[in-house]
Order: structure tokens, then C-alpha cells, then sequence
């Protein structure tokens, strides 16, 4: 194989045209797969909702946990648009808000200080406005100006002000603004009518709050009379002791209890009156929190739901509000039900229906009367083997009233695995994993060998002849029984391969396929979850756990994945692995954080006799105690400390690790990452093949590391490559005039590094500043290549040595410019910035590699062949015959991300952060998997085309369609062509085999190379 | 040239026979005059008449047979020389890329020549004779060294076509990487 590669390879590329193509038009939503997911659903931001006025059919609108608006359609689960309020999702802590009025065409968000409205149907945006401070609550109120659409009314905290405001319900505009200096917290805002409530919490001069309500006029925002001070500082000791505040139903209200949810406070806004209801203890369970529910609709009946959720159970009460009288009575009682179950309330017109979601059942009830309407039994189904139910974290249901008594209900339902499932009728009608949200890492994983035809035979061979064959027969008969399934397939396998149907044919097993396309991907979530996703078939779930509890807050650190035969190792922060069988989810073993807190993560390395040993590692970049072994001559364990300070320790024979050498980047610098070479990274050739058949040989050393640090202040970038055994910088670059803002990316692979960054200047040693006489500003990628040599057919100063040292040096190489590679770089201006970047990977290194970067720009993951990335293509000039034959074209500094490079297509990839890659059995292909705080995405990428499988375009049926119509036509015209009589005559002597020979001997030598042309025999 | 011919000749095919008797020439008219130039009949038989005249000739004598087969050998032994111009052109022509022209061209270029070489003593045999038996390994020297040119010349063109492994390159494969004494395990990320 290694014989062809300078032959294979400018032949690969010159036959295939396609080099530039990440994927073809057949190939996209049938190779590739991607979760669009929008996070956790959020109880009071999720909502069925008519996207406009006209339309019939509503919408699931969520805001998620991650400040994801979308829309998705209840029919199948699919997300119709979704839109990121927040850039950085990571640093978030406020929760958005989301308004959905009732017969508009927008919807309408706020985060932090910014309101956005987003057309309902495609999820665009209409307006933005920001406002200074914090936006603590919006709501809406009847325009003036146009009946459908509503004005949208603000409450910000800015300083110590609250101020309201009034905007335009098309444009933004402000209408009017009331500013409220009397340094009380600002809560909320409730519209009633021609009135605007301002709600505040006014500090009491013990303890707690009293609630003060200001109205204000709706259409001028000037105050109306006195602010109502409510005694409320007896209970409310804070914001979360309001449960409730709300015109939803009709008559605006707001409830809150005290502390201990001992009692329940109501009350009409705009009066003084408030209702006291004890906290009902429902069979001695006493309520660990309360939830209100109430429908949004400001039509329907004023009814609300009081939810009382215990330890182990939960019921309701159902109140009605007098709204002549302004009290709340209470009408019935939702009798308790064991479990944490879920209510929702929504409406029809005027009559309000309050759904109860449990583990088993979906009960609906009116808010007028305690009668049951309907009720469906139910178990919502899970992914990965929970077969057992959930309780349902919280709902959103439609209830639509078909006549009579007949009702249908469909229910979004928010698990406490992250799933996200609807249930029709008590159907199941989707699941969305919206629990994978927040990946922090992930691995590919061979599927386990089921049956290992390797170690049968391996048995046969062991035996005594008699007993093999036995066992040779069992085994034959045992697989008999695949038979009938195979025989039944085979009809259909032969006409989809004939056709080219592949759809029918698609394996729906957790088998290894012939091209190594079905693998399992391991993902870990930050939430503590597990999942498999199948590679081979759409990234389906194969199960999805929760590895490990965590309190809220927490996170799971999850280090790295190590893959093992059947099993999978998790590393996590603090000491902590799991290890768990791939194929069904099942945990093995589970050790949890050490004691030690500084202990970070522990890595494993063979000793000399083969064993693995684990190393720990701790948080200040030293290693702990080593266990009893021989490590063999010269390890170095790399460690990267939190103190900016990469080492590299030399285990020695005893308990104590020594260190052996330090890095520390130029003063105002800091380590930003270290990269290595990754774990597989075959070379298949060591040099590379010039145009003229001579050779460079590249600088292969697999402990490289690559550093990249970055000087804030000074606004310097320096990557340096260092030789990790020995510590010594082998090769660095320094950037000047980098935004070090802006993401700041690198990879390796081979001999060559590549990285990304946004600079004013460039520091190449090339200077392409000056060929276009101008300045190289902007995202820069910089592609450089090592050589063991700037001169071809020389391989450095090691010669034809078949190892090295650099620790050891000998008397040769002491001078170090020997020993040091041969650096080529090339920048190019490129269109936005990268925030992630890696290399695919193949079999056996053959095929050039791919650069596969993260657009967060376009939403997209790009494939960039290095081909178009050699820094050697040739500066300001056209390339040499000897260059073109290499594939060299002429350098232009400026390379655009071409859309056939987009590896997603038409998918809008968001929130990627990291993308692995694993080669499969073909040379030609290797598996992508990106991932990040949101999404999901996994394809296959060919770099330099799909050379060894046929494409989807080979028509087998055309193939044998015209051997048969050849074979037909042959056999048809055949009488046509012979000519009668001819073969009946008798071959003459002399124009016999060997006559004629020697006849065509003695010509030879006068009509050499001409014989073709000879027009006739000569006869003796 | 011709080998000895066989001692019973079969009857030839119909088409030997319709040539060596071409159809009886038309009965001539006479009212169409001959062209100006053409002398009619007379000259004919006039000149058969001259051929048959003209008196049986001597047998050679062995010397000048052996004269004359020397000539012929060499003039064999000469031939893949007298090609090589043509075949240089030829090469020239067909370009230096790997085609299924080229390639089937260059065969034949390596063919000819080795089998020429293989079956020298067999060419030469028939001029093999007491006389000039002694002159003949020249003639056979000459041959060979004609056709070496002749694969010379294939060399020459196979090298063009890079096909031959004289570059470093093309020993690429055979060369390994460099083992590194010492190993790093990389605990970071």
C-alpha cells in the first residue's frame, strides 16, 4: 500500500474533481444527521399559541434554559425556527421572559435589557430595543392604533429607578416612559383594561416586604391616585414568595404565601382586600412548593389551579374569583395523587380546562365543576431502557372541545431526564432529547462484536479433528436459524441494491457494517447525563442515562472518554470514572470524586510489561504519588496547571515523579491551550514527492505539543512548538496586534499546524504584506508545514538513523540548528472567525487531510481540503510544470469559504464548540461528530472524494440493462454478419498458421511498427 | 527469403487462380482506332520473344552465393537500425503520459528487440554456410548491438515516462519513520 502513495495521490487528485466537495446533493439528510435542540423547556415559557390571527393549527413555543426561542410543530416534534437570545449562552444567569398575546402575529422576548419581537409564523425578527438596565417584566396592552396587535408595556431597573415604559406594538417606538424614583424593587407589571399596574416591593421597616401597587394610565402613563400598600411584610420575605401575578384570568390578581407555605394571600389588584386560605396538608403531606396555574387567555373565566406538590405527592385546589366582590372562593378540590405530576391550564373561549399530567394517566377536568371530562392512561416513553415511569417536571396542554363531550388534549411534558415528549389523547406523539443539551464531551466507540468468527475458528483449530467438526456442524446449525430472515431479506436487498433504493434497506441493528459507517457515539452532558447515539442510523438514541446525580448547579466535568473493547472509561474532574458497556448503557463501575479536592484527573499509560497504570494528575499541574511500576526509559507525563505552566515529568523508577522541564510563555503572556498530535494520526508517507520526483522529508515526531498563549494587555498571540520529551522550543511564531477577544483556535496533525485569529499585521517570515502593497487585517488562518529540510532528498542531520533522542543528543546534532525543522507558513484572509478546529481522520493517513473547521458565523461546519491550504503554493507567481504536477496552484491570499465546503449544508448548525472525528473503514472517508452547548451534528466527509465505494449515482440496473441489451443485440445480428460459404473452404497449405509466420517474420524487419497497415499477404 | 516451398502444393484458392488467369483479353474491335502512342500486339510478342531468347543462366558458384548471403545478412542484421529513426518519432510523438497507446507502443518497443535477440542464431541460420561461417559472428555482433540500441531507445522512453524507480521517491516507500527513543503522555484538556 505505502508503494503507491506518491502515485495514488496526484492521481487521486486529478481524477477526482470533486476535491473541494464536502458533500454531494444525493448524499445530504441521508449521510449526515443533526439534534436541533433548544434546551430544557422552561415552565412559565412554554405555550401553545396560534402563530397569527388566521391560522388554525398552534405552534409549541419555548424559550429554553439555554435563551433559546423556538417554535415547534406539535405534529412531529420539528423545530420550525428557533433564534439564540443570548450570543453567549455559557455566562447567562437570568432566565428570559416570553409573551405570546392572544391573537397577534409576533412573540415577544426579553433578556437582560433587551426586548425583542419575533414574527410568530418564521421566527423573525420585527424590532429590537434596549434598555439600560435589567428588563424585569413585560406584558401587553391593546394598542390604539391597530386591533390585532399590542402595544408592549416594560418594567426595567435601571439604577435605582424603575422606570415603564410603552412601545409600539409594530415599530418599537417609544410611547410613553414613567419613571418611578421611589428606590423600591421593582417586581412586576400588570395591564387591566385602560390601566397599567406597577407592582414594587417596598422595604418594611422590620423585615419582609410590602407589596405596593401604582397605577398608572395606560395610554399617557401618568399616575392615577395613590400607590395601595399591601401588608404583605409579614409573609413576603423575598421575590419567590409571589407565586402568582396575573390579568391572565380575567380579573388581575396576585398571590403569594410566606415562608413556610403555611398560608396563601389573594388578591385583586387595585383593592386592598385580600384573601387568607390555609395551606391545606393533604393526608399528612404537607406542600414543599406551590405552584399557581392559570389560564393566559384574559377572556377566559377567572378560575386558577393551586398546585401543591409534596415529597411524594401532589394535589390541587381550584379557585374562582368573585370579580363584582374581588375575593377569590375556592370551588373544588383536586384530590391527592401519589407521585410528582404536573397541572396545565389553557382555555377554549371562555370555559378553562385544567389538564393533570401523571406517570400513568392524563385527567381533564373543567374549572367549573370537579367532574372528570376525560381521562387517558399513559406512560410516557423514554429512551435507553427506562421503561419505568417519570414524573412529569412540568406541562403545556390544548385542550380543544370537539361538541358534546368529547375533548382533545395534547400535552407537552417536560421529564426530569431532559425529554421533552407530546402526548395526544394519551398518545404518544414525539420525544425530543432536549436533555442533551449542554455536551461536554464525546467519542466514538466501536459497536461490540456479537459473534466473534475469529475466536470459533480459533476453537476449531484447538481441537482434535473429530470434535472440531462437531463443533463446526453445531455452529452451522446455530446458524440456520438466520436463515429464514436472511432469505426473506434477500428479495428485497437485491431489488434496493438493483434500484438503488436504500432507504428499504437501511440497518436498523446495532451491527458493524462493511464500511465501518456504524459506530456509536458517546456524549456526555453537563447535566450528568449519558447517551449513545448511532452513528450508522441518523444519530438515533440508543439509550440516554443519568451517570451521576448532581445537585442543582452542579455541573459534570467531563474530561475524556477513553474507549475500550465493549466498554467505555469516563473521566470526569476531581478523580471521578465511570465505566459503562456501550452497547446498552449498563454502569459497571462508578468511582466518585476523591477526597482529595485538588485532584484533577488521572491519565492511563502502559508499563514496560504492557499493564496500564493510572497516573493522577492534580489541579497545580504536578502528579501525585506513582503506583509501583516500571515505566521503562524515558516517559514524560505532560501536565498543563492552572498557573499558566505546562511541565513535563520524568517517571523514574520510585514513588516521586521528577520534573524534567517547564514552559512558561513570554511575561504578559498566558497559556490559552496546548495541543498534542491526535491519538491516531497515521503517516503514510514520511516525505513528500515533489514534481520532480525528488523528496522533503517532513519532521514527524509524534510528542509534539503545540502552545498557544496569548497576551492580553499586550495583544500578542505566540505559538510555540515544543519537543515534549525533551522541552525544548523547537519552533514559535508571534502575532502581534491580535484581538485576543476573538477566538483564538489551533490544531496538528502530521507536520503541520494550523491556526486561526484575528490580527492587524501579520508575522510571517513570508511577507505577503508586501506583494498586495497592502495590510493583512482581519480573521487569519495560518497553515504552516515542517520539514526535516529546506533542501529535497536530504533528511535533516539524523540521516538514515532509524530512531532519535532529542534528549540525548549526540555529538553530531549538539548544534541546534541541526536538530531544529524547517518551517514553511502561509496566511489567508478569511471571511469570519473559527471557534473550532480539527482534522479528519483516516485508516491510514493516506488521503490528504481536511481541515474541518466551526463558522459560528454561518452557523456552520466547513471541510477545507489542505490541498487549498499548502504553504507552498507558489507567491506571486503562476506555478511551475513540476508544481502543477505536485497540485500547487497559485497562492491568493484571500480564502473564501466556498458554500460546497459546508459540511452542514442547509442544517443551521448553532452552539458547536467541539468536533471529534474517527475513520472508518474506508480510506477515503472519516466520521465527523460536532458538539457544544446545543447541537448535534455528525456526517461522514470525503476530503479528496469518495475513491473506493461507488456513488449513489452508479446505476446498477443500467449496467445490467445494457449487458443484457448487448448480449441480446449480439446474438440478433449475428446471422446478419456471417458471411455463407466462407468457413466451408478449406485452409490451403500455404496459408497455413505457420506459413503465414514465417512470412510475417521475413516482413518484420522492413515494416516494423507498420504491420498494422500491411495490405495484404504476399504469396509464395 | 521464402522458406524451401512444401513438396505437394495444395490447389490454390479461386481468387490465385482468376489472377494468374486474367480473363482473355476482348476480341479487338477494329472499328475503334488505338490511342496515338500505343503499338499494338507486336510489341508483345516481341518481347516474349526477346525473354525467351535471352540464354539460360550460369549457376552461381558457392563463393559468390556465400558473397551474396553475407550481403543479405548484414542487410538483416542492419534492419532494427533502419527502424530506429521511425520508432525515436513514434515515441517522440505518443508523449510521456501513462495511456493505453503509449503503453501498448512501448511493449512492443521492449517486445521486438528481446525477441530478436533471443532468436538470433535462428535468423542467421539460413546464411549459415562453411564459407561464411567465419565472417557471420560480426554479422551476429552487429545484430545484437542494433537491437540493444533498439531497447535502448525503449529505455530511453520508459524513463521519460518516469517509470523507472531512479529517484529518490521511488525508494519513498521503503523508508520508515524514525522511532523516538522516549515517549510523552499528554495529561491536559
Amino acid at each position: 500500500m505505502r508503494l503507491w502513495v506518491p502515485i495514488l495521490l496526484p492521481s487521486v487528485a486529478v481524477l477526482f474533481a470533486s476535491i473541494g466537495h464536502a458533500i454531494f446533493a444525493d448524499e445530504a439528510y441521508q449521510t449526515d444527521y443533526h439534534l436541533p435542540l433548544l434546551g430544557l423547556p422552561q415552565a412559565h415559557t412554554t405555550l401553545f399559541h396560534r402563530p397569527s390571527a388566521a391560522s388554525k393549527a398552534s405552534l409549541l413555543y419555548t424559550l429554553s434554559d439555554r435563551l433559546v426561542l423556538g417554535a415547534v410543530n406539535p405534529k412531529d416534534g420539528a423545530v420550525i425556527w428557533r433564534q439564540q437570545l443570548a450570543n453567549q449562552a455559557e455566562n447567562h444567569t437570568a432566565s428570559g421572559l416570553l409573551k405570546a398575546p392572544e391573537g397577534g402575529n409576533t412573540l415577544i422576548s426579553a433578556f437582560n435589557g433587551k426586548i425583542q419581537t419575533w414574527d410568530a409564523t418564521d421566527g423573525r425578527l420585527v424590532w429590537e430595543w434596549q434598555s439600560r438596565g435589567r428588563i424585569r417584566s413585560i406584558e401587553t396592552a391593546a394598542s390604539s392604533s391597530s386591533e390585532d396587535e399590542k402595544d408592549i408595556l416594560a418594567l426595567s431597573h435601571e439604577g435605582t429607578d424603575a422606570i415603564i415604559r410603552r412601545l409600539a406594538a409594530d415599530s418599537g417606538d417609544l410611547l410613553w416612559e414613567h419613571v418611578n424614583a421611589s428606590g423600591d424593587t421593582p417586581y412586576s407589571l400588570v395591564s387591566y383594561k385602560d390601566s397599567v399596574f406597577y407592582l414594587s416591593l417596598h422595604s418594611a421597616l422590620l423585615k419582609g416586604f410590602k407589596i405596593k401597587v401604582t397605577e398608572l394610565d395606560a395610554s399617557t402613563g401618568k399616575q392615577i391616585g395613590q400607590p395601595t400598600v399591601l401588608n404583605s411584610d409579614g409573609e413576603v420575605t423575598s421575590e419567590d414568595s409571589i407565586l402568582h401575578v396575573g390579568a391572565n384570568s380575567g380579573v388581575p390578581i396576585i398571590i403569594w404565601t410566606d415562608k413556610g407555605l403555611k398560608t396563601l394571600k389573594i388578591n385583586a389588584i387595585g383593592t386592598k382586600q385580600i384573601t387568607t386560605v390555609n395551606v391545606p396538608s393533604s393526608q399528612g403531606d404537607s406542600a414543599e412548593e406551590i405552584v399557581v396555574h392559570a389560564s393566559r387567555s384574559s377572556t377566559a373565566l377567572p378560575h386558577f389551579l393551586i398546585h401543591y406538590i409534596a415529597a411524594n405527592s401532589h394535589w390541587g385546589e381550584v379557585y374562582h374569583i368573585d370579580a363584582a366582590k374581588s375575593t377569590a372562593k375556592k370551588a373544588f378540590d383536586l384530590p391527592l395523587l401519589g407521585g410528582k405530576g404536573a397541572f396545565s391550564a389553557s382555555s377554549q373561549g371562555p370555559d378553562v380546562f385544567f389538564t393533570r399530567h401523571t406517570a400513568f394517566e392524563n385527567i381533564l377536568v373543567s374549572s367549573a365543576a370537579p367532574t372528570v371530562l376525560n381521562s387517558w392512561n399513559v406512560c410516557p416513553k423514554s429512551h435507553g431502557g427506562m421503561v419505568d415511569p417519570q414524573d412529569v417536571t412540568h406541562a403545556a396542554s390544548e385542550v380543544i372541545a370537539r361538541g358534546g363531550s368529547t375533548y382533545a388534549v395534547r400535552s407537552a411534558l417536560a421529564l426530569p431526564s431532559g425529554d421533552w415528549e407530546l402526548i395526544r389523547n394519551g398518545n404518544l406523539s414525539w420525544v425530543r432529547p432536549e436533555g442533551l443539551a449542554g455536551m461536554t464531551a464525546a467519542a466514538f466507540v466501536e459497536i461490540a462484536k456479537q459473534e466473534d468468527l475469529a475466536e470459533e475458528l480459533a476453537a476449531e483449530g484447538m481441537r482434535d479433528p473429530f470434535a472440531a467438526y462437531l463443533h463446526r456442524l453445531t455452529r452451522h446449525v446455530r446458524d440456520l436459524q438466520y436463515l429464514p430472515d436472511w432469505s426473506g431479506a434477500l428479495p428485497n436487498r437485491l431489488l434496493g441494491s438493483l434500484i438503488g433504493d436504500k432507504a428499504s434497506t437501511h440497518d436498523q441493528s446495532l451491527r458493524r457494517d462493511g464500511f465501518g459507517f456504524h459506530k456509536i457515539v458517546l456524549i456526555a452532558t453537563e447535566r450528568g447525563r449519558l447517551a449513545a447515539l448511532d452513528a450508522g442510523n441518523q444519530g438515533k438514541v440508543i439509550w440516554n442515562i443519568q451517570a451521576v446525580s448532581l445537585k442543582a448547579e452542579e455541573t459534570w466535568d467531563v474530561l475524556d472518554i477513553e474507549v475500550e473493547e465493549g466498554t467505555a472509561l469516563i473521566r470526569a474532574k476531581g478523580g471521578e470514572f465511570l465505566r459503562v458497556v456501550v452497547n446498552t448503557g449498563t454502569i459497571l463501575q462508578h468511582q466518585p470524586s476523591a477526597m482529595i479536592k485538588s485532584l484533577k484527573t488521572s491519565v492511563s499509560l502502559l508499563d514496560s510489561s504492557g499493564k496500564k497504570v493510572l497516573i493522577p494528575v492534580n489541579d497545580n499541574g504536578y502528579l501525585g504519588d506513582l503506583p509501583k511500576a516500571d515505566f521503562g526509559h524515558g516517559t514524560i507525563v505532560v501536565t498543563e496547571g492552572e498557573d499558566s505552566v505546562v511541565r513535563g515529568w520524568g517517571l523514574i523508577k520510585g514513588t516521586k515523579p521528577k520534573l524534567v522541564w517547564r514552559f512558561m510563555p513570554a511575561s504578559g503572556e498566558r497559556v490559552e491551550s496546548v495541543n498534542a498530535r491526535p491519538s491516531h494520526d497515521p503517516v503514510a508517507s514520511i516525505g513528500k514527492a515533489l514534481g520532480d520526483r525528488n523528496v522533503l522529508y517532513k519532521y514527524l515526531n509524534p510528542n509534539l505539543l503545540l502552545i498557544t498563549a496569548i497576551g492580553v494587555e499586550i495583544s500578542t498571540a505566540t505559538f510555540y512548538i515544543l519537543d515534549a520529551t525533551s522541552g525544548s522550543v523547537i519552533y514559535s511564531v508571534t502575532h502581534p496586534g491580535v484581538d485576543t477577544r476573538q477566538p483564538i483556535v489551533s490544531t496538528m496533525s502530521e507536520n503541520w499546524f494550523a491556526y486561526s485569529l484575528y490580527s492587524e499585521s501579520t508575522a510571517m517570515t513570508q511577507d505577503v504584506t508586501q506583494i498586495d502593497g497592502q495590510n493583512l487585517k482581519g480573521y487569519q488562518l495560518v497553515v504552516s508545514e515542517l520539514y526535516e529540510s529546506p533542501y529535497p532528498n536530504d533528511r535533516g542531520s539524523l540521516g538514515s538513523s532509524t530512531n532519535f533522542s532529542t534528549v540525548y543528543l549526540t555529538a553530531a546534532d549538539e548544534d541546534d540548528s541541526l536538530t531544529s525543522p524547517h518551517v514553511i507558513s502561509q496566511t489567508y484572509l478569511i471571511p469570519g472567525p473559527i471557534s473550532s478546529m480539527s482534522v479528519t481522520s483516516t485508516l491510514q493517513g493516506i488521503t490528504t487531510r481536511s481541515l474541518l473547521c466551526v463558522v459560528p458565523d454561518l452557523n456552520a461546519l466547513i471541510s477545507i481540503s489542505k490541498a487549498f491550504l499548502d504553504p507552498r503554493r507558489p507567491v506571486g507567481r503562476d506555478p511551475s510544470a513540476s508544481e502543477m504536477e505536485e497540485g500547487l496552484f497559485r497562492y491568493s491570499p484571500i480564502l473564501d469559504f466556498e458554500p460546497k465546503w459546508i459540511l452542514s449544508h442547509k442544517r443551521d448548525v448553532i452552539s458547536i464548540s467541539n468536533v471529534i472525528t474517527s475513520p472508518s473503514l474506508l480510506e477515503s472517508t472519516s466520521l465527523v461528530f460536532a458538539f457544544g452547548n446545543l447541537d448535534l451534528f455528525g456526517s461522514r466527509v470525503s476530503p479528496i472524494g469518495a475513491f473506493d465505494i461507488l456513488g449513489k449515482g452508479f446505476s446498477k440496473l443500467q449496467l445490467v440493462l445494457t449487458v443484457v441489451a448487448l448480449a441480446v443485440g449480439t446474438t440478433l445480428v449475428a446471422p446478419f454478419v456471417s458471411i455463407p460459404g466462407i468457413s466451408e473452404y478449406p485452409a490451403p497449405d500455404e496459408f497455413s498458421a505457420d506459413k503465414l509466420a514465417g512470412a510475417e517474420k521475413a516482413d518484420r524487419w522492413n515494416m516494423e511498427g507498420l504491420k498494422l497497415f500491411r495490405p495484404s499477404y504476399t504469396c509464395g | 527469403m521464402a522458406k524451401n516451398p512444401p513438396s505437394k502444393p495444395p490447389p490454390p484458392p479461386q481468387w490465385v487462380i482468376d489472377l494468374n488467369n486474367p480473363p482473355r483479353p476482348k476480341s479487338k474491335n477494329t472499328s475503334i482506332a488505338n490511342p496515338p502512342g500505343y503499338i499494338e500486339a507486336a510489341s508483345s510478342g516481341k518481347r516474349s520473344a526477346v525473354l525467351s531468347k535471352t540464354p539460360a543462366r550460369k549457376p552461381p558458384t558457392t563463393a559468390e552465393t556465400d558473397t551474396l548471403k553475407l550481403k543479405k545478412s548484414w542487410e538483416l542484421a542492419i534492419a532494427p537500425a533502419k527502424a530506429l529513426p521511425m520508432n525515436a518519432i513514434m515515441m517522440y510523438m505518443s508523449g510521456n503520459s501513462l495511456q493505453i497507446f503509449s503503453i501498448m507502443m512501448v511493449f512492443m518497443l521492449f517486445k521486438n528487440p528481446i525477441q530478436g535477440l533471443l532468436s538470433t542464431n535462428e535468423v542467421f541460420r539460413r546464411f549459415e554456410t562453411e564459407g561464411t561461417k567465419n565472417q557471420l559472428w560480426l554479422v551476429k555482433a552487429c545484430y545484437v548491438l542494433m537491437n540493444c540500441v533498439a531497447l535502448a531507445l525503449g529505455v530511453w522512453k520508459v524513463n521519460g515516462m518516469g517509470l523507472l524507480p531512479t529517484t529518490r521517491s521511488d525508494w519513498l516507500a521503503w523508508e520508515t519513520e524514525r522511532v523516538p527513543l522516549e515517549r510523552a503522555v499528554f495529561a491536559f484538556r
